[in-house]
């Protein structure tokens, strides 16, 4: 079995110490790092890619949602919350079953965490999503967290999962089962059909224009109408796509031109 | 055209009104619409039977004379008969139980005339026949006379006033008179004052057994009556137009005129239904008093805060007896009136015959229930209106539209209370005083700085975290008994840490249980009680045990510990449980119970709720 290489990230050393000691219980459990600090959090998943992360909310600067906004690119780790007393954020965990932790942490309850995070470790797509679940979750009334962070989807290039901002997101094309997330550097393969993301990008700048594509119509540059029935749309990056005239009005409505 | 000119026709229509009119009181009075008080049903039955009796009989004796004349004779002998025992039972229900003396008179003049219809079946001539009804014109007259007398000579005796009593002890006499012109055979010129004081009896045997009938018999009486009536004119009025214009016959001729026959029906109902609606509110406005109560919801809903339910449901009937008008009201709990289960809309207080309290209020007149919640609801009940006012059908539609304007404002103050008492029960606030993160993050600190070795203080630790998040963070208001049973096993952890030995402890549940959900912290404050009076107090070892099952159709949880033989010392119940007793009944109603006991050395507190009430109030 391979070991579960984990970071800790909470601003209290005694905190830290706690999930130290009580992770050296488990045979098949390193700890990697430790950080201190929202920053230091993602210096470290860069450096280290860790398999799982503990991340604490509540921290000075960065706190933990900020980290999972500005997760860098590259493999995604395993996150498990660990907040001592959140409620509004707990109940949000709990609406989307995902896993999370209280302070203190007893042996027996972190157990049962890690179980789940290797079996998710199985599975590296509900690693995404499960990332993308909590990158989704609203700031609790209260300061907000600076300027609202752009959404997020979960994208597979080769083996490893990716994190990818909706804003960069040229389209969606489905090939047969696959479905391409387009970005100008690279093309990912998205977690869901194209029916599902569209259904969750519902009300976005993502527009239908095509049996099989979904554009962002932010990303539209040019638009010519190449017979009486069809439009060429011209995107960001130069990429061409071809669409029906009405499919092309949609576009032309949303961004009011 | 039939013409109203014939003697027989008067008669037959007379009676077959009659035997209608009397039909329809007894399916009221037994129907229990419009019955507002047990006393005197069962005479009221027997003078509309016998009225029906009477007119049917005659009727028949009138539509078929071809009957053989045994059958006849005795038709006739039955028919009178009743006739006869009617007044006797009218006077009985006039004077009720006040002059025993003249009520037996009665009875035995009636009985005189009874046997002597009968007797005359046997063959012994008309002559006993007039004179049985002699006797009773005769007799009546005098008792009424004498009835009337003492009434006003001992006024504010009996219930309905003197004045009511005097009128239908001469609408007796005046009954009784009618008896007179019996057996000296149908005039034969139509419209006579035999025919007109024959067929008066009607009337006035109503207005005697009205008197004592509360006037919701006589609203849904009247109305239909008037329903019938109007039909019946309407009716004629098309029949003879029909005649006047020889419809049936252009009809026949020319399809239009068919047409315009159906849209004439069809237009005739619609004027029906309107004209009966006008009458109903002038009759309404004019024959009965005008309510009163139209503004009643609206003061009810404007009315002042009340922090207490009970002070609000006193002040609300309160308001309710002013607007109706009537000196006497009581809030009462739905369960101590069985008849009134199930109650939705205001009806009359005879539903309230055969509770154990019937007795306490014979004064009642009308039962307006206010439901708080699935099988828990209060009982308004309202006496006597002054001015001889009554329960119409729109003052109980007003005293409906009250109660639901109460059950709104109950509902408001309930919900506010349950997030008061579950604020209350779970310490919450304590979060405006303590910030959590500090206690939670100190905790966890604490946790950190003591060696792994002391597993017993760790542990120790994480229970109190534990207990306090649920204190402080659970913010709902039923959660399923596992959580509570997590929680009640920590707090326990962390009492036995404190106590030893002197605390043993034995917690069981059925895994079907687990999943029932209860209102958040019901038990805890139950366990806490237990080693608080139970074990704390005492030197000697104790016991906690607590057990949770399903029970066919409740959740059952038994706290049992050593200790509290002293009820006296105890009898307060604390404010722990003060608090889920209360939340319980809100949660509940009745259907949920707290029960605390001392047995010889232990004490046993039983908790019983309803499986199917918790899910649909969770938020």
């Amino acid at each position: 079995m391979s070991t579960l290489r984990t970071l800790i990230v909470d601003d209290e050393p005694a905190a830290r110490q706690v999930l130290r000691e009580e992770l050296g219980g488990f045979d098949d459990v390193t700890v990697a790092g430790e950080a201190a600090s929202g920053e230091e959090a993602l210096a470290q998943i860069a450096r280290l890619e860790p398999d799982l992360v503990l991340l604490d909310l509540q921290m000075p600067g960065l706190g933990g949602f900020d980290v999972i906004h500005r997760l860098p690119p590259g493999a995604l780790p395993a996150i498990v919350i660990v907040t001592a007393y959140d409620r509004h954020a707990i109940r949000a965990f709990e609406a989307g079953a995902l896993d999370y932790l209280l302070k203190p942490v007893g042996r027996d309850r972190l157990e049962k965490t890690l179980n789940r995070v290797r079996q998710l470790r199985r599975n590296p797509a509900g690693v995404a999503e499960s990332i993308v679940r909590l990158s989704e979750i609203p700031a609790a009334d209260g300061p907000p967290r600076g300027v609202r962070p752009g959404r997020k989807i979960a994208g597979k290039s080769g083996s490893t999962y990716h994190l990818l901002d909706l804003d960069d997101v040229l389209a969606f094309q489905a090939e047969g089962e696959i479905v391409w997330i387009l970005t100008a550097r690279q093309r990912f393969m998205a977690t869901g059909t194209l029916r599902d993301i569209a259904a969750r990008l519902a009300g976005s700048a993502f527009q239908r224009v095509h049996r099989n594509a979904l554009v962002n119509a932010g990303h539209v540059r040019k638009m010519t109408p190449l017979t009486s029935r069809r439009w060429m749309l011209t995107l960001s990056d130069g990429r061409e796509l071809i669409v029906s005239k009405r499919q092309a009005h949609n576009v032309r409505r949303m961004l009011q031109w | 055209m039939p013409s109203l000119d014939q003697p027989l026709l008067i008669n037959i229509l007379g009676h077959a009104a009659g035997a209608l009119i009397f039909a329809i009181f007894l399916c009221l009075l037994f129907s229990g619409r419009g019955w507002s008080g047990p006393r005197g049903r069962n005479l009221a039955g027997l003078a509309g039977a016998l009225s029906l009796v009477w007119n049917l009989g005659s009727l028949a004796a009138l539509v078929r004379p071809g009957m053989p004349p045994a059958v006849l004779n005795l038709v006739v002998a039955v028919s009178f008969s009743a006739l006869s025992l009617l007044p006797a039972v009218l006077l009985h229900i006039s004077l009720g139980d006040s002059q025993p003396g003249l009520v037996v008179c009665g009875y035995s003049l009636s009985g005189v005339a009874v046997v002597a219809h009968f007797l005359e079946l046997a063959g012994h001539g008309a002559s006993l026949h007039q004179l049985a009804l002699l006797v009773i014109t005769v007799g009546f007259l005098l008792l009424a006379g004498t009835a009337a007398a003492l009434a006003a000579l001992r006024p504010g005796k009996g219930a309905p006033s003197g004045g009511g009593r005097i009128l239908a002890s001469m609408c007796l006499a005046l009954f009784a008179m009618s008896f007179v012109h019996f057996g000296s055979g149908h005039a034969s010129h139509a419209w006579s004052s035999e025919l007109v004081v024959h067929h008066a009896g009607i009337p006035l045997a109503l207005f005697v057994l009205l008197q004592d009938y509360r006037f919701v018999l006589l609203d849904a009486f009247v109305r239909f009556l008037a329903n019938a009536l109007l039909a019946a004119v309407l009716a004629w009025l098309v029949i003879a137009a029909a005649f006047r214009l020889a419809l049936a016959e252009r009809v026949r001729r020319d399809p239009l005129q068919e047409a315009l026959l159906l849209i004439a029906i069809g237009l005739f109902l619609a004027f029906f239904a309107w004209l009966r609606d006008r009458l109903h509110s002038w009759l309404t406005h004019a024959v009965f008093l005008q309510g009163g109560l139209e503004r009643l919801a609206a003061t009810l809903r404007d009315g002042p805060a009340f922090s207490d339910e009970r002070a609000y449901l006193d002040w609300a009937a309160a308001r309710m007896a002013a607007a109706a008008r009537t000196g006497d009201c009581a809030v009462v709990a739905q369960n101590e009136a069985p008849g009134a289960a199930g109650l939705r809309t205001p009806a009359g207080a005879g539903l309230l015959a055969g509770s154990p309290a019937a007795e306490k209020w014979n004064w009642a007149e009308t039962v307006v229930p206010v439901r708080l919640a699935a099988g828990d609801s209060r009982l308004v009940l309202l006496g006597h209106r002054q001015g001889g006012r009554r329960y119409l059908g729109e003052d109980l539609d007003a005293l409906a539209r009250a109660a639901g304007v109460m059950e709104e404002r109950l509902e408001s103050m309930r919900r506010e209370e349950m997030d008061r008492l579950v604020a209350q029960a779970e310490l919450r606030a304590l979060e405006s005083q303590i910030n959590p993160h500090f206690l939670f993050n100190a905790l966890n600190a604490l946790y950190g700085a003591i060696p792994r070795e002391a597993s017993g203080a760790r542990r120790m630790v994480l229970n109190l975290a534990d207990i306090f998040r649920y204190f402080l963070q659970s913010g709902q208001t039923f959660v399923p008994l596992a959580d509570e049973m997590r929680i009640v096993q920590a707090y326990l952890e962390v009492e036995k840490a404190r106590l030893g030995d002197r605390l043993e402890i034995a917690v069981q549940a059925d895994d079907a249980a687990l999943a029932v959900p209860i209102p958040v912290l019901s038990i805890q404050p139950l366990v806490e009680n237990a080693v608080k009076h139970g074990i704390a107090p005492r030197p000697e070892p104790g016991y906690v045990r607590i057990r949770a099952a399903r029970q066919g159709e409740s959740l059952r949880v038994t706290v049992e510990n050593s200790g509290g033989d002293s009820p006296g010392a105890s009898s307060g119940l604390g404010v722990g449980l003060q608090n889920v007793r209360r939340r319980l009944e809100i949660c509940y109603g009745p259907a949920a119970r707290l029960e605390l006991e001392f047995h010889g050395g232990r004490t046993v507190v039983e908790l019983s709720l309803p499986l199917a009430h918790g899910e649909k109030q969770s938020p």
